[in-house]
């Protein structure tokens, strides 16, 4: 495992406090994912913008570090981005799951979840939306996501401002 | 396809659509994300081309039709998009158990473009159904959008 000085998750004051993208890639670089980081530094760039579309917004990409910080999967994970600079997480899993979260903003989230039967779930949400806390709590009582096991850095944080 | 009066028509299951998919909707493998059929919150529809409209000898043939259609109304396509190809039968059925009823494949009966249709039936909020025809894309059904 990769040793970094970063806690993972993020505190929130931390995470509210990073005021661009390139601090977004930053922290994903410290987390070991520099893929992660170059995906949505392209995303945030003017390359490839269809007429309409904007730049993935900070908003949303601090919105996938919540996200990214607090969970696990074995799956793979890839990102796209909206017309309205949206981030779209989407997980693959060998078994044909896929889970899919588009992030608005930092606490709205859309969602879906393929099961491995290719049926979807909604996990009684009664939608495909919710808060980014419920929906990401679901989807690891689902058994598609684990929580992130803290790391030191973490470890270190709560113990200092316990 | 079956014709209405006012012009427009129903595609029935046998037909197939492309959907353009900007760079920025496809995954590291060049396949087409759930984003790339996502509606926005102002759309009532989802955009698409009807292929067997041509009348072409095959697919790529097709798919030149839609990038001249596309191209005759000012749609500048991006070098790294792609088109996704959704037969409509295959869709519906993937989608059926999502929604009160099923998608709705309708050629819009456009004259600057007779080709384009659109996908009626579900909403921005409906992620699950974007998922759906994303996973309708067979893996040979990808296309440049700029040859």
């Amino acid at each position: 495992m990769l040793a970094t000085t970063i806690p993972r998750p993020l505190p929130p004051d931390a995470l509210a406090a990073i005021p661009t993208i390139a601090g977004v890639c930053a922290i994903l670089r410290g987390w070991g994912r520099p893929d992660l980081a170059d995906r949505i530094a392209y995303f945030a760039s003017d390359a490839d913008l269809d007429d309409g579309d904007v730049p993935v917004t900070l908003d949303s990409a601090l919105g996938f570090l919540a996200l990214f910080g607090a969970v696990d999967a074995d799956g793979h994970l890839e990102l796209a981005c909206t017309p309205e600079g949206w981030l779209c997480a989407e997980w693959y899993f060998d078994d044909a799951r896929i889970a899919t979260i588009i992030l608005p903003n930092r606490d709205r989230v859309m969602f879906a979840a393929r099961r491995s039967d290719g049926r979807f779930t909604d996990f009684g949400m009664g939608g495909e939306s919710g808060d980014l806390k419920t929906v990401t709590a679901n989807m690891v009582a689902a058994g598609i996501l684990q929580w992130y096991k803290v790391n030191q850095a973490t470890a270190n944080y709560r113990a200092a401002t316990a | 396809m079956v014709q209405s009066q006012s012009g427009y028509g129903e595609l029935s299951g046998r037909h197939s659509v492309a959907r353009y998919c900007r760079p920025r909707a496809l995954l590291s493998d060049g396949r087409p994300a759930r984003a790339a059929f996502l509606l926005r919150p102002d759309e009532a529809y989802l955009s698409t081309n009807w292929l067997e409209y041509f009348h072409a000898v095959d697919r790529p043939a097709q798919l030149d039709g839609v990038r001249q259609a596309l191209a005759g109304k000012g749609f500048r396509m991006s070098r790294a998009a792609r088109f996704a190809v959704l037969n409509v039968g295959a869709a519906v059925d993937l989608s059926r158990d999502l929604l009160d009823a099923p998608l709705r494949f309708i050629a819009l009966g456009e004259p600057r473009d007779p080709s384009h249709t659109g996908i009626y039936g579900y909403t921005a909020h409906h992620t699950a159904v974007a998922a759906a025809l994303a996973g309708a894309v067979a893996p040979d059904g990808l296309y440049p959008a700029i040859i």
